[in-house]
């Protein structure tokens, strides 16, 4: 417990210490909030954006989307990025050194970026509805949470083999690319995937992002945990196979590292 | 001491380690050849509380070693086993966060080391005196000259006690009088008080004289000779290869 507290703590201290780059991510929301509450004034309320035959107005179903993208994002980028930037600082070898389990380290890696991620998206949420009145009165919280939990398992197994690739290529592989613009496409964040062609939308029903997108919607708009059960048994399942071949990935590109020593290289 | 002794602290036996010249992952897997050796059936052996002298000129394979015996890496060849707990104390300097405070990244290092909290900042502040930092404490790293970050190091890898410490070039960089200040800690505290086994890399034939009771002379990643430094001077007179090497002087 004392190492993923030194470890939040370090992040912490480092992020705090580029004040300008840490604030400037705060104003961005509340600049995009703004701009999607004026975009969805274009698209009247529907019932193809809500969850079990429900309308729903544009602007509350891409802040939804977009505040949970925030989350998954820090779960699936937090620990990659922070080993890819502990090669370059020439750290990682005396993080190596002092014999900390790598499970730790993925877990202590990602708190920060996570704890901050989730913040950021309340922060959507409560721009939303403070400033813009989008209705949240209907939320149902517990199942809200359940949907992350799962969903944050899925994208933080894809995280970590994130991390293996870092490990062996010293490269940050392209997971932003398919997970900010690929998978954002396919999996619904800014439009419906029953507006996708069918083929497209096939792929997308095999996204994680996409059961988590609608779970997490659904939950907004209160609905009950019986409506999601498939998009929660998924989000169950993909995380019961990705998550534990994650950590084998992991621990082998740690050893290939070492094998061809250059588990300290960048 | 045979090198298959599981009695000593360390022991070495016959281990050979190579590097890929390449950084393509896609030549690593597929294309292995031509693999650049750093260290060819090295044996040898470290009884406990010994302080051994890893010496050679740049590129003999210090380095290397130190890393297989902190688990930094896989030999290809042979083995080494470890006898104790092992602190490593690398040559990088800047491996450290420059944003953060000595203070800082002493309280991140040695938690990490499992340094219990409630003893972090007394096992900060004696780690600190040895190496005349403790007036620096709050000061940013990046401020660190050169040496200080070296000598910073040192008290990262004196925070958690271990049975075996590792030094890569312990005083690389590091003024005459703070060098002398640091063998005489590893000379006298740490081996002959506190009983640690000490594997010290360094160039210098000076620092192995001063600290160590046997040297392991490397060269081109092989043992060419090893023994007590006085005598292997002493009867170099021949001066072979390493000699040269380490001195400066030819023939």
């Amino acid at each position: 417990m004392s190492k993923l507290w030194a470890i939040l703590r370090r992040d912490a201290r480092l992020a705090l210490s580029y004040p300008m780059t840490f604030w400037m991510q705060w104003v961005s929301i509340v600049i995009s909030v703004t701009g999607f509450y004026y975009v969805s004034k274009l698209v009247a309320p529907t019932t193809a954006l809500g969850s079990n035959g429900r309308i729903s107005s544009y602007f509350a179903y891409v802040v939804v989307n977009m505040a949970f993208l925030t989350v998954l994002n820090g779960a699936l980028g937090g620990f990659s990025r922070s080993i890819r930037s502990d090669q370059l600082m020439g750290t990682l070898e005396a993080i190596i050194a002092t014999k900390t389990p790598l499970t730790t380290l993925a877990i202590g890696s990602s708190l920060w970026t996570l704890f901050v991620c989730v913040i950021q998206a309340t922060l959507y949420v409560a721009i939303a509805a403070v400033l813009f009145r989008m209705d949240i009165s209907h939320v149902n919280a517990a199942l809200a949470l359940i949907a992350a939990l799962l969903s944050v398992a899925c994208t933080a197994a894809f995280g970590i083999l994130s991390a293996a690739v870092v490990v062996v290529t010293k490269q940050n592989p392209p997971t932003s690319l398919f997970v900010g613009g690929a998978a954002s496409m396919l999996a619904g964040v800014l439009f419906p995937v029953s507006m996708l062609p069918p083929p497209l939308q096939w792929i997308s029903w095999l996204l994680p992002l996409t059961h988590g997108l609608n779970a997490v919607r659904a939950a907004f708009q209160g609905s009950s945990r019986l409506d999601v059960t498939p998009d929660l048994a998924w989000l169950a399942v993909v995380a019961a196979i990705v998550l534990p071949i994650a950590l084998f990935a992991f621990k082998s590109a740690v050893k290939f590292a070492a094998r061809e020593g250059t588990l300290a290289h960048y | 001491m045979n090198a298959r002794s599981l009695n000593g602290a360390i022991v070495v036996d016959r281990v050979s380690k190579s590097f890929p010249q390449t950084t393509s992952l896609w030549r690593m897997l597929f294309q292995p050849q031509g693999r650049r050796p750093a260290l060819r059936r090295v044996s040898f052996s470290v009884a406990r509380t010994e302080v051994v002298g890893l010496l050679g000129a740049n590129g003999a394979g210090k380095t290397t070693l130190l890393q297989l015996l902190a688990g930094f890496g896989i030999p290809e060849e042979g083995a080494v086993r470890v006898n104790g707990t092992i602190t490593y104390c690398g040559a990088i300097e800047r491996s450290f966060y420059y944003r953060l405070s000595c203070r800082e990244n002493l309280r991140f290092f040695g938690a990490l080391a499992g340094v219990p909290a409630r003893e972090l900042d007394a096992a900060i502040a004696r780690a600190c005196r040895i190496v005349d930092l403790d007036a620096d404490l709050d000061r940013p790293f990046a401020a660190f000259s050169t040496g200080m970050r070296q000598r910073l190091a040192l008290a990262r890898a004196l925070l958690a006690p271990a049975d075996i410490l590792l030094l890569d070039e312990p005083t690389r960089a590091v003024d005459p009088s703070h060098a002398h200040l640091i063998r005489s800690f590893i000379r006298k505290t740490l081996a002959g008080e506190r009983g640690t086994t000490v594997v010290v890399a360094t160039n210098s034939l000076e620092e192995a004289w001063e600290i160590c009771d046997r040297v392991v002379i490397l060269a081109h990643g092989q043992v060419v000779a090893a023994g007590d430094p006085r005598l292997l001077c002493r009867s170099a007179s021949a001066a072979p290869a390493w000699f040269a090497e380490l001195t400066g002087t030819a023939g």
